[in-house]
């Protein structure tokens, strides 16, 4: 007899993290269906962006998502750039490359970090979670902060770096390559890891290309995507970039793509500190009012090909900036496919290996806060 | 010539192109067969990027973007196209790219263009409960009401 009975898993969840619910429908122990339920993390970012000056949305969309804040900003910087015809500094555009190179290393350190906590390996989790802490510690020697950077700025970055920073990235990075080969051992060997990770939610290479997903869950499934190399940005035309991929589409290539793209972006930085130009870092005048066009920029966050289309009409405002996020097809339509022929213990391991992010995911709808009285302007918040 | 744009031409569309991009405007009662004959010719070598919604509200249409990369000729094909404010309806793409439901599913929430036959449509999927009956990115859009 079949008997199906639906099992919501979230918004608050001990195995997933994030507020996001995965409505699964089981006969038995197999996940028969599995649906995303979506609208528990909205902020209006795309909104607040059109009512903010070109300058000031920098700031709100450096707030996307805290993980991946120096992509979002530096594809919404981009954006700017082509419709206000600004050519960026040869020193900017290494210093880019390099920060978010040491952004992709500390997101993928967190999901591998993550992704071992969900399939109970405590103590991987911790290792790598103490690991991931020095490279936190290099972003904010480079820009200042340790999570939300504002590092970027039109035409350049806020920030230069000198030998002495140059050589405590260098160490810190020997060291992350050391543990590294140690933490590749245990993904591709340890037979905790690959009893819960292999050849669960598999994606076929046609199906990930239908579904349009993206990065390393595209990557792990056989796609030959990575935006760095498609259309390189910042400094990626001069840096070799080598696209990691993977034929078997289960969740467990799909984290050994994000291992092995941690070595590759180490090689990146290294690259970087070799040949980063002389001269100044951002030009001397600030553009603050950019003339009507259209642009479209995208870039490799580390869950995959960021977009941002932003049309201008003029003046000091955007009139439309769309964010398409990587997470956005990854979860919403990876779990179409994912979870066919799963069992229940297996839906959070899936989840996790797509490097869930929803804040990434959902962006767009404003609250008005009660009470617009209160409302205090940018001038009185200066006091 | 790439052949995106030879096949654009075989069809007397002009196109626009600019650093990786080729921007063309179709108009919305064409779009779904255009977009079909891509997806025949071009059947795994290209995935639909996203799909963008423009509220143009002094000219009373809004706009629709849809942006497929080609993997080979490594090119983003813009297709443009418009339909009227006041009655935003368009057929769905969902039966040929299955990729697109969730980008359709977004534009009904959030301004309120409706994709005939997506049976996924949902008012709600990220707008909240107290506003479920506006459309917060149209450029009219006042606000919750209190």
């Amino acid at each position: 007899m079949k008997t199906t009975i639906e099992i919501p898993i979230g918004p608050q969840h001990p195995a997933l993290h994030e507020p996001l619910m995965l409505r699964v429908r089981v006969d038995g122990e197999c996940v028969e269906d599995v649906q995303v339920i979506t609208g528990y993390n909205h902020r209006g970012i795309e909104k607040l962006g059109e009512s903010r000056s070109f300058l000031q949305a920098m700031y709100v969309f450096g707030r996307v998502c805290g993980i991946c804040n120096i992509v979002h900003q530096l594809t919404y910087v981009q954006v700017l750039e082509k419709i206000g015809g600004i050519e960026v500094l040869p020193r900017a555009k290494y210093l880019r490359s390099l920060v978010s190179e040491l952004e992709r290393i500390h997101s993928h350190l967190l999901v591998l970090a993550v992704e071992a906590e969900i399939m109970g390996f405590k103590g991987l989790f911790m290792l790598i979670m103490r690991d991931r802490e020095p490279i936190m510690k290099l972003k904010e020697i480079v820009t200042g902060q340790r999570v939300i950077a504002d590092y970027m700025w039109p035409g350049g970055v806020k920030r230069d770096i000198n030998d002495e920073k140059v050589n405590i990235i260098r160490k810190t990075l020997r060291n992350l390559r050391e543990r590294m080969k140690k933490y590749r051992e245990v993904f591709s060997e340890d037979s905790t890891v690959l009893s819960r990770l292999a050849d669960v939610g598999i994606i076929k290479k046609n199906e990930a290309i239908q579904y349009g997903l993206v990065g390393p869950t595209a990557r792990g499934s056989g796609v030959e995507t990575d935006i760095r190399v498609d259309e390189p940005y910042a400094a990626f035309d001069e840096v070799p970039v080598n696209i990691v991929v993977r034929e078997e589409g289960d969740s467990l290539a799909r984290m050994l793509v994000r291992v092995d793209e941690i070595f590759e972006s180490i090689n990146i930085i290294e690259y970087i500190l070799d040949n980063l130009p002389s001269g100044p870092i951002a030009p001397k005048v600030l553009k603050r009012r950019y003339p009507k066009g259209e642009a479209i920029s995208r870039s490799e966050a580390p869950r995959g090909e960021l977009i941002y289309h932003m049309i201008s009409r003029g003046g000091d405002k955007p009139y439309r900036v769309k964010v398409r996020t990587p997470s956005f097809p990854n979860i919403l339509n990876g779990s179409r496919i994912a979870f066919r022929d799963a069992v229940l213990a297996d839906v959070p391991v899936i989840f996790g290996s797509f490097d869930p992010c929803i804040s990434c995911m959902e962006r767009i709808l404003v609250v008005n806060e009660k009470g617009e009285e209160k409302i205090v302007s940018i001038r009185e918040l200066r006091k | 010539m790439s052949s995106i744009k030879a096949f654009f031409a075989e069809k007397g569309i002009g196109v626009i192109e600019k650093d990786r991009r080729i921007i063309v405007e179709v108009a919305s009662d064409r779009l779904k067969d255009i977009i079909n004959e891509i997806w025949t010719r071009y059947n795994n070598k290209a995935y639909l990027a996203t799909i963008t919604g423009i509220d143009y509200i002094d000219e009373n249409v809004f706009e629709l973007d849809y942006e497929i990369w080609f993997f080979d000729e490594k090119t983003l094909l813009v297709i443009k196209t418009k339909i009227p404010r006041n009655d935003p309806v368009i057929d769905s793409i969902t039966d040929i790219i299955p990729g697109a439901i969730p980008y359709e599913q977004e534009i009904y929430d959030l301004l309120g263009i409706k994709f005939q036959k997506n049976k996924y449509l949902v008012k709600g999927f990220f707008v909240p409960k107290n506003i479920l009956d506006s459309y917060p990115l149209r450029k009219d859009w006042q606000g919750e009401k209190r």
